[in-house]
Parts: structure tokens; C-alpha cells; sequence
């Protein structure tokens, strides 16, 4: 009605404006045609400008970048379930755990669609007995991934997971590691030879860390179709590639022996007021490690710490140090082993030497010489200028020629990390009075590691067995991947220097500066030595490492020991400080080992006296 | 072909009814047949698809109890692994020494007395009797 209006009005316009009937209808057709033009114009405008695009985005999506959706869609339905390696454990030689991995969970959100976050940081800071203001930041940072807390108890995860099905704590989810959380539950022992992990379970230092390639294993995955709330949907799974465990690693050391020997140093280290102490022990016929030890530990100390760095060295094997009189037994096995001194030999023992225009002496330890002394007395007493002697006899070539036989100035080769060669100054620069130093243990540094070496070699018919710390590689069935057989690594002396030097050593606990370190009712050998500490190249004052490397029993030697302290208040004396702790621990080790002594009425004898001190 | 031309139209009309009654009867036996086939068809397809169905039901059953059965395996290794851990927290020597000494009153011996079994003539004579009691042992059992 209003169209049929308005085209009257129009035509009545028109027929004012003297245009006949005709004429108007030619317009209207024309002004139609116009505007259809118009639509279809508008049309392939839509067409080419934004169909036409979207088609060939379609085509280009559907064909070209058809891999690269389709790995999208497959991630978003399919999902990757870590199934966690478990890192290989770490056992004594009697196959006693000593470290091992346990898988746990971990807890982590995605905080953009978290709802409540205060409600959850608080669920959560119960839940994990951590700080609700820790777990709000995390849960307030922009992004969405957040770890809440990992490696959480079964028991916590299981918490949380109770929640989440009640309908709490939407966007916290509790998912496996593909790594476990390292467990010591011996707690600290064998600190320096376990060493320690990181987070993500990798190893940072001692075993841990040298072994980590055996140790540490490879996480495998579930590849499935999942749902929604991250469910594995039944009969959905694609590919399963399987964990491959870590191999175990049996050591070497004696979790008996162990324990001995750190309860007898820390005592100790603690009695004589020492900043550190450190202990030895080597099989004597296979150059295994049965315990080594150095205090203070560190697992139990902060690792941020400023000391935690210092704490964390295995001083047996990566401190070089002098070694004072105990570096004698080198000398007096070259000595007699090249001929160049007899056993029944008088040497010039004064108590003064000059050598290059310095004056040498003897310790002031109360044992005074005579003119002259057989090489056997010499180490016994110790006597610093007989050795002078000795070294001058033998000569620079030689006497080197055997330092280099026994291993000094080169490293051992041990399986721990950051063993150092020791100095050991080059054959070229070393002046007289520096061969004269020497044959005393000056002038040379070396680790207590290559002290024990040395003696075990000297002791073992001249074999020198290669130091090592790890017996076998297992897998976790049990079976033997590796295994690590003693070997000889050279042969410095032979067999009748040994046996001499054998009866040498024996007479220094029999007679000589050793007596502290007797073992009531066995023989044993051994040697001590008290070196004055250098430190920014002088030689400081009232600071002393009191040492000595024993063995025993001396018939047939079980083990070679070396016990070290560093700058004990008091005694400085190597027979009056080490020697006591070689005495209590190898009369300790030998009762742990059930090895019988040689003379049991002297321990009865030694027992009688007591009780009738005490009665 | 013979072809009978009936001149009686009222014959002829009954004839013509007669014939598209019986093709009609004819048409309603076939259409019988087929919907008894659809019918047949139908059930067997629907015990199929109970039958598939079924089995698809009791897979995804399966597949159910093998997750579960696999969290199970895991859980009872992970388990395993804990109690390890934890026979070896127990058996820990400090542990041992600290009970020894504060709980059982225990302390290590001041005095240790040496029974030299080689030189003890009471004891050779036991060890001899206890020696000759196991030959003995041995000979009741041939």
C-alpha cells in the first residue's frame, strides 16, 4: 500500500514534471539494473577478496600444512604419560644400599584458569606444609605452567588428588616425574665417595656423578588418546616405549669398615681441636677402597653455605699436601731397591746437615741419633738428616726414577671426580737442596691417595695394585655387566725390598716413632709423619699435618691405611696424634674383618691390667 | 500364446476381478516373504550388533582392568622400592648402635678377653666330640 503510494506519488511527481509513463518505466528498469550490478559487484568483491582467500588458506592448511595440523589435533587428543626411570642404586661391596631412587609425583597448575587461587594456595599450603604466600605467587604468575611443588610424598599427592575429584583445586594437577628422588639411608655415610644429585635426579659429585651414565636411566612414555581431565582412554594407546632402569654400582668400600672409620675420626677430629682429618683404608693384596672418609661431612651442612663448597672436596684425592716423613718409606724402598744402601749400612745421621748453604735438622721429637744409623733406624726415629744422606747417595736420577715407579705426579686413575696429580716439580728444576727436602717429604706434594698406593706396593712384594673404588655393574636383575678385577699397575720394588721393607716399617711401630699407632695383639707396620703446612708459599707457623700409613696384621697385610689430620691444637706429632687413631681403628677393622690376632695374650694381658685399674 | 476372447462382459468383469484378487494375493505372499527376510535380516542384524557390542564392551572392560592391573604393577614396585629403602634405614649400623646403647643399655667393651680356641685342650675335646657326632650323623644317614 505505502510502495503503491509512493509509486503514484512518483508518477505523479513525474507527470509534474511532464515525463510520460513510458519514460518512468525505462527509469525504474535502469536504476534496477544498476543496483543489481551493484550487488554483483559487491558479491566478487566478497568473492575474490574474501572467499577466494579463505579457500586458498583452506587449500594451503588441507595440503601443505597438513602435517603440522595434524600433529596439533594429535596433541591436543593425544597425550604423553612419562613412565620415570628409576636411577640405579648405589650399594657397598657386601651389597648393602647405600643411595637408591624412589618415583614420585609432582604437583603443578596451570594458573590462568585456576578460579580461587587464594582457596587453592591454601588447600595446597596445608596439603604440602609449605608457606600459602609461596604457593599464591606461584600461583599468580602470568603464563600457564607453574611447578607447585615436586617430588611430593604418595601420601600428599594422594591428597591432592581427593580434592581435585571433590572439585577443588581445578587446574592443579599431579603428574608422575620422569625421574625419581634420590634416598641415602645410610644417611651420611660415604658422603665423599657417594657424593650427591641434583633435582631432576642427575649426578653432581663423587659416584653420583662419575657413574651417572651407568646410574642414570631413560624415562620411557605412554603415547594414548586421552580425555578431558587427562585421563588415558582405554584401548587408546599408540606406542609404548619402555623405561630403561639405571644400572646398580657395588663399591668397593665396607659399610662396616666405613662406619668404623668415620666414628674414629670425627671423635678425633673433635679431641685434637684439627680443622679436618681424613681416612684411608685400602685392601692391601687388591688396592681396593675399603673406607675413606674425611671430616667434617657435608651432607648435613646447608648447601649455601659458604663452607658447603669447601666440605664437598674429597681431600684424599683432591688436596695435594706434604707429606712429611711418611714420604720416607718412598726413599728407603728406592734406596735399598736400586743397592745404593744396605740394609746393615752405617749412614751419617748428625744432627745437622748443610746442603747448598742451608741448614738441615733433625724434629725436635725427642728421639736423638747417633753419628751414624743403620737405614732401618733412621726410619724408625725418623731422622731427618740420615735421610738427607740416603737422598744425596742415591742420587737425583734415581731417586726420581722411583718417585715416578711408585705413581707420584701422575693421578692414580681412581673412579672419583677431581683427583689431582700432586706436584711433583719437574726432574730438570729440582735443585740439591730441593733433593735433600725431598727425601724428607718436602718440596713435593702429594694426595693421601698416592701415599696409600705407594705403601700398599711396597708392602705387596712390590705390586702395585691400580686403587679402585667400584666392584662390579649390575643390572637390575642382578646380573653382572661389569666387573672391575684387580690390577697390578706396576711393579716399583721387587719382592725382596718389600720383605725388607716390611720389617723396617714393623720396627717403627716396635720400636720407633709409631709406638701410639700398636694394634694390642697383632703386628703391624707403618710409618708416621708431621709436615709444617705452606700456605701462600711460606711456611706458617704452629700449623702441622700430623699423619701416619700403617698396615696390618704384618704377616700377611689386610689392609693399608693412611689417617691425616690437618692442624690439630696441642700434639702435633704424627705418632702421637695419627698413630693412636690407626691403632683404634685398625684393631676395630680387624674385629670387623674377623681377622684372628697373632698374639691374643698380650690383648688379655692388656685387659687384665685394665680391670685391675678400674677394680 | 492362446488368447480367449470372452464375449460375456459380465464373465469378462468377474474374470478381470478373479485375476486382480489372485495377483493381488500373489503380491501380499511376496511382500510376506520380503518382510519376513527384513524381519530375519533385522534380528540378525541387531544379535550382531548386540554380539559386537558385547565384545566391544568386554575389550573395553579389559582395557580397563590392564590400566589398572599396569598402576597396580606399578604402585607394588614402587612399594617394594620403599620397604627396601626402609629395611635399609632400619639396619643402618648407627641406628643399631644408638638402640644398643640408649634403649638396651648396651656399650662397647672396655676389656676384650682372647679365647685361643688352637691351644684349649676343654675345647679341642668338645670340638673332637662334636666332630665325632657328626660323623656319626652322617653314617646313620647312609
Amino acid at each position: 500500500m505505502f510502495r503503491e503510494n509512493r509509486k503514484i506519488s512518483s508518477e505523479e511527481t513525474e507527470r509534474h514534471r511532464g515525463k510520460s509513463a513510458n519514460e518512468t518505466a525505462a527509469d525504474a528498469f535502469g536504476w534496477k539494473k544498476k543496483v543489481r550490478k551493484r550487488i554483483k559487484g559487491v558479491c566478487l568483491f566478497m568473492l575474490i577478496f574474501i572467499f577466494v582467500p579463505l579457500m586458498a588458506k583452506l587449500a594451503w592448511m588441507q595440503s601443505v600444512e597438513h602435517e603440522k595440523y595434524v600433529k596439533y589435533a594429535k596433541g591436543q587428543h593425544n597425550g604423553n604419560n612419562t613412565i620415570p626411570a628409576i636411577r640405579g642404586a648405589i650399594t657397598d661391596r657386601k651389597y648393602v644400599v647405600l643411595a637408591n631412587s624412589i618415583s614420585l609425583p609432582t604437583v603443578q597448575a596451570n594458573p590462568s584458569i585456576v578460579k580461587d587461587k587464594e582457596r587453592a594456595s591454601l588447600l595446597l599450603s596445608q596439603i604440602l606444609e609449605c608457606p600459602q604466600d609461596i604457593i599464591r605467587a606461584k600461583l599468580s604468575i602470568p603464563g600457564t605452567f607453574t611447578y607447585i611443588q615436586r617430588k611430593v610424598s604418595d601420601d600428599k599427592a594422594e591428597k591432592i588428588k581427593k580434592l581435585k575429584d571433590a572439585g577443588e583445586l581445578y587446574g592443579v594437577d599431579v603428574v608422575p616425574e620422569p625421574t625419581g628422588k634420590r634416598f641415602y639411608p645410610k644417611g651420611n655415610l660415604g658422603a665423599h665417595i657417594i657424593g650427591i644429585t641434583g633435582l631432576d635426579d642427575q649426578g653432581l659429585d663423587g659416584i653420583e656423578a662419575v657413574m651417572d651414565p651407568y646410574l642414570a636411566g631413560k624415562p620411557g612414555s605412554i603415547r594414548s588418546e586421552i580425555s578431558r581431565d587427562n585421563v588415558t582412554i582405554p584401548g587408546g594407546i599408540s606406542a609404548i616405549t619402555p623405561a630403561e632402569p639405571g644400572k646398580n654400582i657395588v663399591l668397593t668400600i665396607d659399610e662396616s669398615v666405613q662406619y668404623i672409620v668415620e666414628n674414629s675420626l670425627r671423635k678425633a677430629v673433635k679431641a685434637y681441636g684439627a680443622e679436618s682429618g681424613s681416612v684411608l683404608v685400602m685392601d692391601a693384596k687388591t688396592g681396593e677402597i675399603l673406607a675413606l672418609a674425611n671430616m667434617p661431612d657435608y651432607k648435613s651442612t646447608d648447601p649455601k653455605s659458604k663452607e658447603y663448597m669447601m666440605l664437598t672436596r674429597n681431600k684424599c684425592v683432591t688436596d695435594a699436601y706434604e707429606p712429611g716423613s711418611t714420604f720416607k718409606v718412598v726413599l728407603a724402598a728406592a734406596a735399598l731397591d736400586s743397592g745404593k744402601v744396605n740394609i746393615n749400612d752405617q749412614i751419617p745421621c748428625g744432627d745437622i746437615v748443610m746442603v747448598d748453604g742451608w741448614d738441615l735438622h733433625n724434629a725436635n721429637d725427642g728421639f736423638g741419633g747417633n753419628a751414624t744409623e743403620t737405614i732401618t733406624d733412621i726410619i724408625a726415629y725418623s731422622f731427618n738428616t740420615g735421610s738427607v744422606h740416603i737422598g744425596l747417595r742415591m742420587g737425583l736420577k734415581i731417586y726420581y726414577g722411583y718417585i715416578k715407579a711408585f705413581g707420584f705426579g701422575d693421578v692414580t686413575g681412581i673412579e672419583l671426580p677431581g683427583e689431582t696429580e700432586g706436584i711433583l716439580p719437574a726432574m730438570e728444576d729440582i735443585k740439591k737442596i730441593d733433593l735433600a727436602t725431598m727425601s724428607y717429604g718436602q718440596s713435593i706434594s702429594v694426595t693421601p691417595l698416592q701415599i696409600v698406593s705407594a705403601v700398599q706396593g711396597t708392602i705387596n712384594n712390590g705390586e702395585q695394585m691400580r686403587p679402585t673404588i667400584i666392584r662390579q655393574i649390575l643390572d637390575q636383575d642382578g646380573n653382572i655387566i661389569k666387573d672391575f678385577k684387580p690390577e697390578i699397575k706396576s711393579r716399583p720394588i721387587n719382592s725382596e725390598t718389600s720383605f725388607l721393607m716390611n720389617k723396617i716399617m714393623r720396627n717403627v711401630i716396635e720400636n720407633g716413632t709409631g709406638k701410639h699407632a700398636k694394634i694390642p695383639g697383632y703386628l703391624a707396620g707403618g710409618k708416621s709423619g708431621t709436615a709444617n703446612i705452606c700456605e701462600n708459599g711460606v711456611y706458617q707457623k704452629g700449623m702441622y699435618n700430623a699423619s701416619f700409613v700403617g698396615y696390618a696384621p704384618a704377616e700377611d697385610p689386610k689392609f693399608v691405611m693412611i689417617v691425616k689430620i690437618e692442624k690439630p691444637k696441642g700434639t702435633i706429632w704424627g705418632g702421637s696424634v695419627a698413630g693412636p687413631i690407626f691403632s683404634e681403628i685398625g684393631r676395630e677393622i680387624l674385629w670387623a674383618l674377623g681377622i684372628p690376632p697373632s698374639f691374643p695374650n698380650e690383648i688379655n694381658k692388656m685387659a687384665g691390667e685394665q680391670q685391675e685399674k678400674t677394680n | 500364446m492362446e488368447v480367449r476372447i470372452i464375449s460375456d462382459p459380465m464373465k469378462a468383469d468377474t474374470r478381470r476381478r478373479e485375476i486382480k484378487t489372485s495377483s493381488k494375493r500373489e503380491v501380499t505372499k511376496i511382500s510376506e516373504i520380503y518382510v519376513c527376510l527384513a524381519a530375519i535380516m533385522l534380528i540378525g542384524i541387531m544379535l550382531l550388533g548386540g554380539i559386537y557390542t558385547n565384545i566391544c564392551a568386554k575389550n573395553v572392560q579389559s582395557q580397563y582392568r590392564l590400566e589398572d592391573l599396569r598402576e597396580e604393577k606399578a604402585k607394588l614396585e614402587k612399594e617394594r622400592l620403599s620397604l627396601r629403602l626402609e629395611v635399609n634405614k632400619l639396619s643402618s649400623l648407627e641406628r643399631i648402635e644408638k638402640i644398643a646403647e640408649k634403649e638396651l643399655g648396651m656399650a662397647h667393651p672396655a676389656n676384650r678377653y682372647i679365647l685361643d680356641m688352637r691351644n684349649h685342650s676343654v675345647l679341642q675335646a668338645s670340638l673332637t666330640d662334636i666332630a665325632a657326632a657328626d660323623s656319626g650323623l652322617d653314617g646313620s644317614r647312609e
